[in-house]
């Protein structure tokens, strides 16, 4: 069995149709303002001038985004009820018996993963689909996909499969929570001053 | 601000009033021994031991009620090796008892020097409790509450809720101090204020500053700044106040002692309520 289960996304193959998050939303039934996968749209550039003619360094790319089983999953180190558990093959999941509904891992998470389900008191969060794993089956988002952009697999076997792993806007510095997912980068991600475009449909998870 | 986050307002702000009633107790009774400082023992409703272990009884209940789940509470203590929640809720529950055990002792004995000793275990325990709340709040990932203003206004409200308190105690004859004793509190209390106001008026700059993850910068517009500057505004108006009443008190209009204490009271109340509302409105998280 895999010792560190993980995400690969693929930024420059993502149309932004957001199917994995419906996938998502219809495998565990989540309720209105439950979206355990979010899909970032990221945008920027603009006009200049440049002597007589107008030139544009428009540009744009999405962001699929659920928990990332991190290495070091700052949730489960606060949670005082130590209903945030990991798995052996690094899947971290909730125990709802245990689950106080405090919210503090709500907080602390970077990648807003944890998220509170006022039907149960609780919080719920991207399990990797571990029962479908357990089958050997891949994640619901990840066979939903239309453009393989996502995939799953052991973090070191993805990083050499796909070459290095880039953290990039809007995600926080990588060192904080050692997050399991390889990013393969749009080629237009380093350039300044991005922002998300459909922060309507995505901060509510803050 | 989160609905839910008006339980921890009240929890932070409650707990904190009983952890400065217990320190300034033992400080007094450390510093100021024999007939300067007097006040009922034992189960007396008007013991201020009693009144502190009653606030940090409606401060924990007041904090389940932000709980989604509140009848898995007892598993809050299962994370001691790594959550600071956890040891929070322990360090409660460790204060809880050095009260109880401070009212026993001046229910069954009348040595003022074990009291004094008590006293002092008891102010330690909520000393801990104190400095367990504030590594609550000290998140990597949120740095609006990762900096010094956090222990530095935590520790505020504790002092200056305490002299509160014990002014209020004095002034309504449950702890009895010497007149020069109440004038050093209430110079002291000026100054607790002056430190607040400095304190936020530096954090907000910092604040001001911050756009990480997916925000941009929010904290210099809107509700937020109107009640930062509100909150000033009460907390220098109360310090005018404080020192009018000290040096003249005959100045103040309608020359009635007893409204402007309870309009000073009640300014620098709604001033840390304010206080602790805006520091969960702050809450600012790295990434998305």
């Amino acid at each position: 069995m895999s010792k560190r289960l993980a995400f690969y996304f693929d930024s420059s193959s993502c149309s932004g149709c957001k199917t994995c998050q419906m996938a998502c939303k219809d495998k565990n039934n989540l309720a209105v303002g439950q979206v355990w996968r979010r899909v970032y749209e990221v945008s920027g550039g603009g006009w200049h001038k440049q002597g007589n003619a107008w030139a544009q360094d428009v540009f744009a790319y999405n962001l699929s985004m659920s928990c990332n089983h991190c290495e070091d999953p700052i949730c489960a180190k606060n949670c005082p009820t130590k209903a945030l558990w990991k798995r052996e093959d690094g899947i971290v999941q909730i125990d709802q018996n245990k689950c106080i509904g405090c919210q503090y891992c709500l907080w602390v998470c970077p990648y807003g993963a944890p998220q509170f389900n006022p039907e149960t008191g609780t919080m719920g969060k991207c399990d990797l689909c571990a029962d479908y794993i357990d089958e050997g089956k891949n994640p619901s988002c990840v066979d939903a996909c239309p453009m393989r952009a996502l995939d799953i697999g052991d973090y070191d076997e993805l990083l050499q499969k796909h070459g290095s792993s880039d953290h990039i806007y809007p995600l926080p510095d990588d060192a904080i929570t050692s997050p399991s997912i390889c990013i393969k980068a749009h080629p237009k991600a380093d350039q300044p001053n991005p922002s998300v475009g459909n922060l309507e449909e995505v901060k509510f998870a803050k | 601000m989160r609905n839910k986050d008006w339980s921890l307002v009240f929890f932070t702000l409650l707990s904190q009033l009983s952890v400065g009633i217990v320190l300034w107790l033992a400080l007094l009774a450390v510093f100021f021994t024999g007939t300067s400082l007097s006040f009922e023992t034992g189960f007396s409703p008007i013991n201020p031991v009693s009144i502190a272990l009653g606030l940090i009884v409606i401060a924990t209940v007041s904090s389940f009620l932000h709980l989604g789940n509140p009848s898995n509470a007892p598993n809050a203590l299962n994370n001691l090796s790594g959550s600071w929640l956890s040891r929070e809720i322990l360090a409660i529950n460790v204060y809880v008892l050095s009260l109880l055990a401070t009212m026993l002792l001046g229910r069954y004995s009348a040595n003022s020097e074990a009291m004094t000793y008590m006293l002092l275990l008891s102010s330690l325990a909520g000393l801990v409790l104190l400095w367990m709340m504030v590594r609550v709040y000290a998140i990597p990932t949120i740095p609006s509450w990762n900096s010094w203003y956090t222990p530095l206004s935590f520790g505020a409200s504790t002092i200056c809720l305490g002299l509160l308190a014990l002014l209020m105690f004095q002034h309504t004859g449950v702890v009895h101090v010497d007149s020069q004793t109440r004038i050093g509190l209430t110079i002291l209390l000026m100054l607790i204020l002056l430190i607040e106001v400095a304190s936020a008026l530096f954090n907000q700059l910092k604040l001001e500053k911050m756009h990480t993850g997916i925000d941009g910068p929010v904290f210099d517009r809107g509700a937020f700044h109107t009640m930062f500057l509100l909150r000033a505004g009460m907390l220098i108006t109360a310090f005018v106040l404080v020192f009018v009443f000290i040096v003249n008190p005959a100045a103040l209009p309608g020359n009635s002692g007893h409204t402007w204490l309870y309009a000073m009271l009640a300014l620098i109340i709604a001033a840390q309520i304010t206080g602790r509302v805006l520091f969960y409105a702050s809450y600012f998280r790295l990434g998305v």
